[in-house]
């Protein structure tokens, strides 16, 4: 079986070849210039561009002539294909692979919603390809999939809302808007929706509360993994990365950068853990 | 000992001991509260409109019995609430009118006092009842002319009226089908005996021995079961109009189209107005076009009614008061997500009147306070305990710690998330404040001249300096730790702008590793209100 997502998973580029995971890839658009996310153009590159920038990013999902081309070759040769992409609620993209789907009447193509972006995302395909690594049934994988997309969860804080704002992605966390105060605000992705948190002063209460939200999810929960993106703030993941590590009953830590369409969406300075609820044994 | 007349200090002292008395059962005067609406607020209105008179009282400097009865009649106008709280001030009125030119009040006095108090109570309120406060206070007054006729005695004549009071009390539910069916006595003429009972508890030296009802003694409390019944005219509106030459009959006549149980009291430059109606704009808009309305408030009486008896969970969301002083912070902590911001400081203490009102004026049944100031917090935690919403006080003793708790703050958070979140916020800052001296003064080794402004952090003076601009740089450097990240700066009214950002822009430069942030805060006294974190 073949498994495909889109280019928003954050997962780092050796995990995406180890897994042989298909990336169809959404568009970035800054200035004048356009760019296939995740193929041609490097997040810290991108980085640097958006900082410099006078510009708002825009970015665009990819077209089902996109998903199809990516489909036909397993679809010939009777190989299944898993695809799962960013969350519907923030993109067009699963619409695109829905309707690809409908392409290939009698191939059997799983197309799934992932209520989730980035590493959350990510955390998803990730799991997915260790599942079929193991020798699950394609329907298996199908299934398990749905199951954790609704079971996995992002925190993630941003410099400022701007970008979530101009991006239309704000959702609920308009209510930050309008905060005197200079603020990092500190968001939450679940269930294909953006809610706000709080609303932080420093970095070190930031990152305290990054740890109390994941532990109170291993509190409550035998096992959780978790997944790390962020973005012109390595000083602060790497601190983070540590006290993560401490925290009894967590399985795993993988740490990747934010690509270019989630950059153009949260700004730079953005930071995000994810990480997945153990079902209850 | 026979009492023989009442004198301004005896006065004070009843008023004082019948509204303690009212406050210590007001929450079995809530949970009896069915009659006009179930909506369990008697004993809140009631004790309001007590404490609001008894503030009068002790606001006033030259001290005579027409004053002092006046300033409690004022007093209670200005706060009552709901129909027993606007009855009870009706009451004060009515004595304060009687004993106009009087310097002491003898029995006879007392009883003429009430009986003009009953005309007054009556007169204020369209469709009088029986077998409600009216009907209490009216059957305590027939005893006071009678009692009064043969007895001087002040001990003797209040005694009876309490007797009085309570057998009457007693009869309210064979008035009142209401009453009978929910089982209870009618609230607002419990209050009102208790009123007088805490009168002559003190004068019989039993005061504190909770010989009647005890605020959570279960044996005297009913279960009040739902009435079913239509509200058209669901919406409990009151708020007080200020005009000109107000004519009260022509207002009531206009407002008996607009709603029903029209209580309107005060003269002809102020009233305080009380109706129930089906379209609350309405009555405001005309009474806007009368004079200036204010102290709105309207309670959607269906909500208050359901959310009593069918014990909803839905309602999980909580709302923030905030008491903090100067324009500036008021815009921080709005825009930061406090619903209401009362103003209140180190030099101006709100009431806790103040701080009850904004309680119950925020949309959520729960809500967490933000003192801000450690002369505040006391009057939250009286307030947090004199309303039927569930109050949390927290700690906050400056406005950035109170700015620093809110910013934690998620109005759609259960009321134990946020408190603990909240709580969880606010101690990881520290503040310190920028104030002229007013006289010279010596602070361990630091030796301080009238006029400069001095720095203090943790209740004590860190530095001293002719300039406020060094003294705030020098107390931000004995407030750092190498782990903080911010410095905020809140100017105050008292400092020009610019001065404000030229200081943010020294700072900058000095402690280069650290981000310096300035607001205006807007507040009086201290020149700079400062935040490390």
């Amino acid at each position: 079986m073949k498994i495909i997502t889109d280019s928003t998973t954050d997962l780092p580029r050796n995990l995406v070849q180890e897994y042989n995971i298909g990336v169809v890839p959404l568009t970035i658009h800054l200035g004048k210039k356009s760019w296939k996310d995740f193929y041609e153009i490097d997040p810290d590159e991108y980085c640097s561009l958006l900082k410099r920038s006078t510009d708002f990013p825009t970015t665009s999902q990819p077209s089902p002539q996109d998903f199809i081309n990516a489909f036909a070759p397993f679809a010939a040769q009777g190989e299944p294909v898993l695809c799962v992409n960013l969350a519907s609620s923030l993109s067009g993209t699963y619409q695109s692979a829905l309707l690809a789907k409908d392409h290939f009447p009698v191939a059997p193509i799983e197309v799934v919603d992932s209520l989730q972006a980035s590493m959350g995302l990510g955390l998803i395909i990730l799991l997915c390809a260790k599942k079929a690594g193991e020798g699950a049934s394609f329907e298996n994988v199908a299934g398990f999939a749905r199951e954790l997309a609704g079971n996995v969860e992002t925190y993630f804080s941003v410099d400022s809302l701007d970008y979530l704002q101009r991006g239309g992605r704000i959702g609920k966390a308009r209510a930050f808007l309008g905060t005197l105060m200079k603020v990092k605000p500190l968001l939450h992705l679940v269930n294909g929706e953006v809610r706000p948190v709080e609303k932080i002063r420093t970095t070190e209460r930031l990152l305290s509360r990054f740890v109390e939200l994941v532990e109170e999810g291993a509190g409550e929960h035998s096992q959780i993994l978790l997944s790390l993106a962020d973005l012109g703030n390595s000083e602060a993941a790497d601190h983070l990365v540590e006290r993560f590590l401490k925290i009894s009953g967590l399985s795993l830590v993988y740490r990747g950068k934010i690509g270019g369409v989630i950059a153009s969406h949260v700004g730079p300075g953005g930071l995000g853990v994810s990480f997945l609820k153990a079902t209850k044994k | 000992m026979a009492i023989l007349y009442c004198s301004a200090k005896r006065f004070k002292q009843v008023i004082l001991a019948g509204a303690d008395w009212v406050l210590s059962n007001r929450s079995h005067l809530n949970k009896i509260n069915v009659f006009p609406v179930p909506d369990g607020d008697t004993g809140s209105n009631m004790s309001m409109t007590l404490i609001a008179a008894v503030r009068e009282v002790e606001a006033l400097q030259e001290v005579s019995l027409e004053t002092t009865v006046k300033a409690a009649a004022w007093g209670s106008l200005m706060g009552a609430r709901g129909n027993s709280g606007i009855i009870m001030a009706q009451i004060l009125a009515g004595v304060a009118e009687a004993i106009e030119g009087r310097e002491r009040l003898f029995a006879a006095d007392i009883a003429s006092a009430f009986s003009c108090a009953v005309q007054k109570a009556y007169k204020a309120i369209l469709h009088p009842a029986e077998g409600t406060i009216l009907t209490v206070v009216r059957e305590t007054a027939e005893a006071a002319e009678r009692v009064a006729k043969t007895e001087q005695d002040l001990a003797i004549l209040l005694d009876e009226m309490g007797k009085a009071a309570w057998s009457s009390v007693e009869r309210t539910p064979l008035l009142l089908p209401k009453l009978k069916e929910a089982g209870v006595v009618d609230a607002g003429g419990l209050g009102f005996f208790y009123f007088l009972e805490g009168m002559v508890r003190l004068i019989r030296g039993t005061l504190n021995t909770g010989a009647v009802i005890n605020d959570e003694d279960e044996l005297n409390s009913t279960e009040v079961e739902p009435i079913e019944h239509r509200l058209n005219y669901r919406y409990c509106t009151e708020f007080i109009l200020k005009g000109s030459r107000l004519s009260g009959d022509a207002i009531k006549e206009n407002l008996v189209q607009m709603g029903d149980s029209i209580i309107l009291v005060g003269d002809t430059r102020l009233a305080r107005i009380h109706i129930h109606t089906g379209q609350p704009d309405e009555v405001l808009r005309y009474a806007s076009s009368l004079g200036q309305v204010s102290s709105i408030k309207v309670d959607d009486m269906l909500v208050q009614h359901t959310s009593r008896f069918s014990e909803r969970k839905s309602e999980k969301n909580t709302s923030v008061v905030a008491v903090v002083l100067g324009d500036g912070f008021k815009e921080i902590f709005y825009s930061a997500g406090s619903e209401l911001v009362v103003d209140g400081g180190p030099t101006q203490n709100p009431s806790t009147f103040d701080i009850v009102s904004a309680i119950e004026t925020v949309a959520s049944s729960n809500v967490i306070v933000l003192p801000n100031h450690k002369n505040v917090y006391p009057a939250a935690i009286q307030a947090a305990d004199m309303t039927s919403k569930k109050v949390r006080v927290l700690r906050t003793s400056s406005a950035p710690e109170g700015l620093s708790a809110l910013l934690a703050y998620m109005d759609d958070a259960t009321f134990e998330k946020n408190i603990n979140n909240m709580e969880g916020a606010w101690k990881t800052v520290k503040s310190g404040e920028v104030a002229q001296a007013s006289r010279g003064v010596t602070a361990g080794d630091i030796e301080v001249k009238a006029g400069d402004s001095i720095g203090i952090h943790g209740g004590a003076i860190r530095c001293s300096s002719a300039s406020a601009g060094e003294a705030v740089i020098n107390l931000a450097a004995s407030m750092l730790d190498a782990a903080d990240e911010i410095i905020t700066l809140y100017y105050g009214d008292s400092i020009a702008k610019g001065d404000a950002e030229a200081l943010r822009a020294e700072m900058q430069q000095r402690f280069h590793g650290k981000t310096v942030e300035l607001y205006y805060g807007g507040q009086p006294y201290a020149q700079y209100i400062i935040s490390v974190e």
